[in-house]
């Protein structure tokens, strides 16, 4: 049995939209609308999704960096979700996030030496000395220059700040990162030194990743288990293979069949889905991919589908997919 | 047989005179587009595409000038073009479509006041039949329920649909080339998917050439008959776009296709073969090739000239002292 | 990738650069503000100097006799009084040297004080929003809501005199713009990944406040607080010539054009000088101001 480093237990976030004189919220968007799910020790758990599917929001409510609405998140054994800040400090030199923007996430007024020192400087680890060495040590692992570390974020190109990220991620030794969309911002050439990296510490670090993309190559190519989202909720969980070998549900086949192959000679037969994604504000009742499905039936707004697991920890949330992987489609009339 | 030739650009150069020093964003690009072709601009960063694509239209802004070279378009050169000749092509003869349609459409205006503009302006049609022409577009491009949607304002759409809008506008004047600057990068892979469709569905039926600029091989593979691609501000290979996939001999363009991680290949969780390095500042090129600090098979040669584009087989044109030999195995 | 491999070559420039010193470099650009600069410098040397640059005068000492004229009350410009003498035979000069130190601390000091009560304030109300927020910006709506000249003038009647009392009083109306300003700077930093970066750490909300928010809205503030030198020599100024801030003897750009009014028509010049003086010294740092702007723009340089 692998051991989980990870539990999220029907986990919310609802976001207040404020109007009206007295600030009052008139709305809700559901970011994250009741999802579980575990994370093992040592391997890359990816959430994909388009945008609006909450996966970021999932990521940051993980770390207590957005305040969860409902739901549980337990860290090895440790229920955190109520944890206050202060609770939560000792527990973060274990649980890093590396962010998307290589340009928000680096302070521009700071050295990239002092920003790698940073989490070394608020948990108190050695003195400056010490501190000086080990961040030193950390901007070799991730390949930047030493001789850099009085230089100021501008003068460094996309990658660069990305390796700074990582760097300052890395820096206390942590067991779980969330990466979330770490090389989307990247040219297609620095993608995959910055993938190289990341994979290669998780290999000398033994890390472990949330990983959160929209890119499924990227994802195919770093993570054991892959985690679809569609709307705040989670459609279907699976090894990586398995889900692009055998995908059960109609979203997870539709979006992979949506991706862009760099072959002219495959021309594959696409899934178009019709229409566009509704908004979080409102969503369908029921099955929330029901108005985008082909094979949506009445159940489909009557009953929001449960995510079970149909065998071999293939969890899929669609009334037409039962146990052993048996379909049940029958398109609309 | 040879189609007939619509667009040429010759050795067209757009410098920006910056305070910090001159940035050679085009470097001397020689493009040829076909009637009813797709040609494919690819690449990185600060490979000068967009601003490619702009110079076509001759709407690059301060402190970007031409510095030379000819545009070619229906026998003619553009450059040699009044601003007023300029301003008739643009959106009648050429009509382009950008990354965020968002900014480009007017956000105080319905969409189908915006369409409708771009129609009233270049055809000779009065109100009534431009707004009947305006509802046609908005229906072939996809958008549901166009007379309802005629009235709606950008803000009230989705980039998808807002997409959609743009293309009704570019297509509404029957456009003999339509270039799309990074047109689905701002989208969800599904609705890209669609728009893809879209642009396919609406090439073959209105027969327009399509330059399409996109940082994503993968989208180059689906949409293009022939494929340049550019690196620092030159071509660096050109060729039908069977042969940049299956046989691409420019380190370039070779080591991009090795390192995007595959849909197919078993071997996940393992190191991409990476290209080294990184893109050169614009203000400190490399001497000699702008690819060789960065290149496995650079020589001494590669560090002192700048290769000319070449034709190495017929219709396969390279920029390299050394051109990749084996390329089995690149396409996954 | 093996270990010690280097990623190079992508960096701006080869050398280092500080963000002050291409600030600096873009100042330079802006002729204006360079010649405001120096102006300002030259001020603040010759304010400091006043005592050798004073040809042997003395700011309080009245002059009994001098030669070109009867009388040595009010006479004009002459040697060794290069301005003159005013109604009670002092030497005018050396009155607005002197003058010029009262007026440039003013100045200086109540900016600072201002903008360090503003800087207070809209950190805590950027950062934290909700009940504080609500409070500290009411607070600062009311207090840009008083008739600041009135007010000033009582608050002035009631504590006379002394320097301390001045810059007290026009401090305390300074320091709205850039609470306000530093809100609304704070209000979008924080939605920035590095803030959210410094709470995965684990940094509390002050370190937060200090070490990432502060540096990041200094550029406004400087620019707000060069400005407001120039605001407050003015109210400094307004104050004294009403009778109502620094007194006499003490000299004040503003006390002497208080004391030159009664004799307008006799002795102009006597309005002259430290009108011509608080017009250069606000109007230099005005244009520094604008440079600054200028030179700190976020948005021509990250």
């Amino acid at each position: 049995m692998k051991k989980s480093i990870l539990e999220v237990k029907n986990l919310k976030k609802y976001f207040p939209v404020v109007g009206g004189v007295f600030s009052k919220p008139i709305a809700w968007v559901k970011a994250v609308d009741d999802i579980s799910f575990s994370i093992f020790e040592g391997e890359t758990f990816s959430l994909v999704g388009e945008s609006g599917s909450g996966k970021t929001t999932t990521g940051k409510t993980i770390l207590k960096l957005i305040k969860p609405t409902a739901g549980q998140i337990i860290a090895e054994d440790i229920d955190i979700t109520n944890f206050s800040a202060s609770e939560m400090r000792p527990l973060r030199r274990d649980m890093q996030i590396i962010f998307q923007d290589p340009y928000g996430s680096l302070n521009p007024r700071l050295p990239v030496g002092e920003i790698i020192r940073e989490p070394l400087v608020v948990h108190r680890v050695g003195n400056k000395k010490e501190q000086e060495e080990r961040v030193v040590e950390a901007m070799q692992v991730v390949g930047l220059r030493p001789g850099y570390l009085h230089r100021y974020p501008h003068e460094f190109s996309g990658g660069q700040r990305q390796r700074i990220g990582i760097a300052r991620a890395i820096v206390l030794n942590p067991k779980f990162i969330v990466a979330d969309e770490p090389v989307s911002a990247l040219d297609a050439s620095i993608q995959s030194q910055v993938l190289n990296l990341l994979m290669d510490l998780q290999q000398k670090l033994s890390l472990t990743y949330l990983f959160i993309a929209h890119n499924l190559a990227v994802v195919r190519h770093v993570s054991d288990r892959i985690g679809v989202m569609y709307l705040g909720k989670l459609m279907e969980i699976t090894d990586t293979m398995e889900l692009f070998n055998n995908p059960l549900h109609p979203y997870t086949q539709a979006l992979l069949s949506a991706i862009p192959i760099p072959d002219p000679e495959i021309k594959k037969e696409r899934i178009i889905l019709a229409g566009d994604i509704p908004s979080p504000i409102n969503p369908p009742s029921g099955c929330v991919f029901r108005t985008r499905c082909i094979y949506a039936q009445d159940i489909c707004a009557e009953k929001t589908p449960q995510l079970v697991d149909i065998g071999n920890g293939h969890f899929t949330a669609c009334h037409f997919v039962k146990k052993g992987g048996k379909t049940e489609f029958t398109k609309k009339s | 047989m040879e189609k007939e030739l619509l667009l040429e650009v010759k050795n067209l150069k757009t410098y920006f005179y910056t305070d910090d020093g001159i940035v050679k964003a085009v470097d001397g690009i020689n493009l040829k587009l076909h009637k009813s072709e797709v040609l494919g601009l690819v690449g990185e960063s600060g490979c000068g595409k967009s601003v490619a694509s702009l110079s076509v239209l001759r709407l690059v802004d301060q402190p970007g000038k031409n510095a030379g070279g000819e545009i070619i378009f229906k026998g003619e050169d553009l450059l040699k073009k009044s601003e007023e000749e300029m301003r008739k092509i643009r959106g009648s003869e050429i009509a382009m479509i950008f990354q965020e349609p968002m900014t480009a459409l007017n956000p105080v205006y319905t969409i189908g006041d915006q369409v409708m503009e771009a129609i009233l302006i270049h055809q000779d049609v009065n109100e009534e039949e431009a707004k009947k022409k305006t509802i046609e577009m908005l229906d072939l491009v996809g958008i549901p329920d166009p007379k309802k949607r005629f009235n709606e304002y950008p803000h009230e759409m989705s980039g998808g649909m807002r997409q959609r809008a743009m293309i009704a506008m570019a297509m509404s004047c029957n456009p003999d080339l339509l270039i799309s600057d990074e047109a689905t990068t701002a989208l969800d892979v599904t609705i890209q998917a669609q728009i893809l469709e879209l642009m396919k569905d609406l090439q073959k039926r209105i027969d327009t050439a399509i330059l399409f600029i996109t940082h994503d091989l993968a989208l180059v593979a689906e949409m293009a008959d022939t494929v340049a691609v550019a690196y620092m501000g030159k071509i660096v290979e050109y060729s039908s776009v069977k042969n940049i996939f299956k046989d691409p001999r420019h380190p370039y363009t070779y080591g991009l296709l090795k390192s995007i991680p595959s849909l197919i290949s078993k071997k996940t969780k393992q190191p991409l073969p990476a290209i080294e390095g990184m893109i050169p500042s614009p203000y400190s090129m490399p001497k000699g090739c702008y690819f060789h600090p960065r290149c496995p098979f650079a020589t001494d040669e590669c560090r002192k000239n700048i290769p000319e584009l070449k034709e190495i087989e017929p219709g396969h044109l390279v920029r390299c002292f050394h051109p990749v030999e084996n390329t089995k195995g690149v396409s996954k | 990738m093996a270990k010690n491999t280097y990623i190079d070559g992508g960096t701006t420039t080869s050398e280092t650069y500080s963000y002050w010193r291409k600030v600096f470099q873009r100042l330079r650009k802006h002729h204006l503000a360079m010649i405001a600069l120096f102006v300002l410098g030259l001020l603040i040397l010759v304010v400091v100097l006043a005592k050798p640059l004073s040809f042997g005068n003395d700011p309080y000492t009245y002059i009994k006799s001098v030669p070109w004229i009867a009388r040595p009350e009010l006479a004009p410009p002459g040697p060794g009084h290069p301005l003159g003498l005013d109604n009670m035979a002092r030497d005018a000069w050396s009155r607005i040297l002197y003058g010029g130190r009262v007026s440039l601390a003013v100045g200086f000091i109540c900016s600072f004080v201002g903008a360090s009560i503003g800087l207070f304030f809209g950190l805590i109300a950027g950062y934290f929003g909700g009940i504080a927020d609500m409070l500290i910006m009411r607070f600062t709506d009311f207090m840009l809501s008083i008739p600041v000249l009135p007010i000033m003038v009582v608050l002035a009647a009631v504590i006379r005199g002394s320097l301390a009392a001045i810059i007290f009083i026009i401090s305390v109306f300074s320091w709205m713009g850039v609470a306000r300003l530093v809100r609304g700077e704070v209000l979008s930093l924080k939605e920035q990944e590095f803030t959210e970066a410094a709470k995965a750490i684990g940094e509390s909300p002050a370190r937060i406040m200090i070490i990432h928010l502060l540096p990041n809205t200094m550029a406004p503030v400087i620019v707000a607080s060069t400005l407001a030198i120039a605001g407050n020599i003015i109210y400094e100024a307004t104050l004294s010539f009403l009778g109502l801030g620094i007194r006499q003897p003490t000299p004040s750009w503003g006390n002497m054009l208080n004391g030159a009014q009664t004799f307008m028509l006799t002795a102009p010049w006597l309005m002259w000088w430290p009108g011509i003086a608080i017009l250069i010294t606000t109007l230099a740092f005005n244009f520094l101001g604008d440079g600054l702007r200028d030179a700190l723009d976020p948005r021509l340089y990250r």
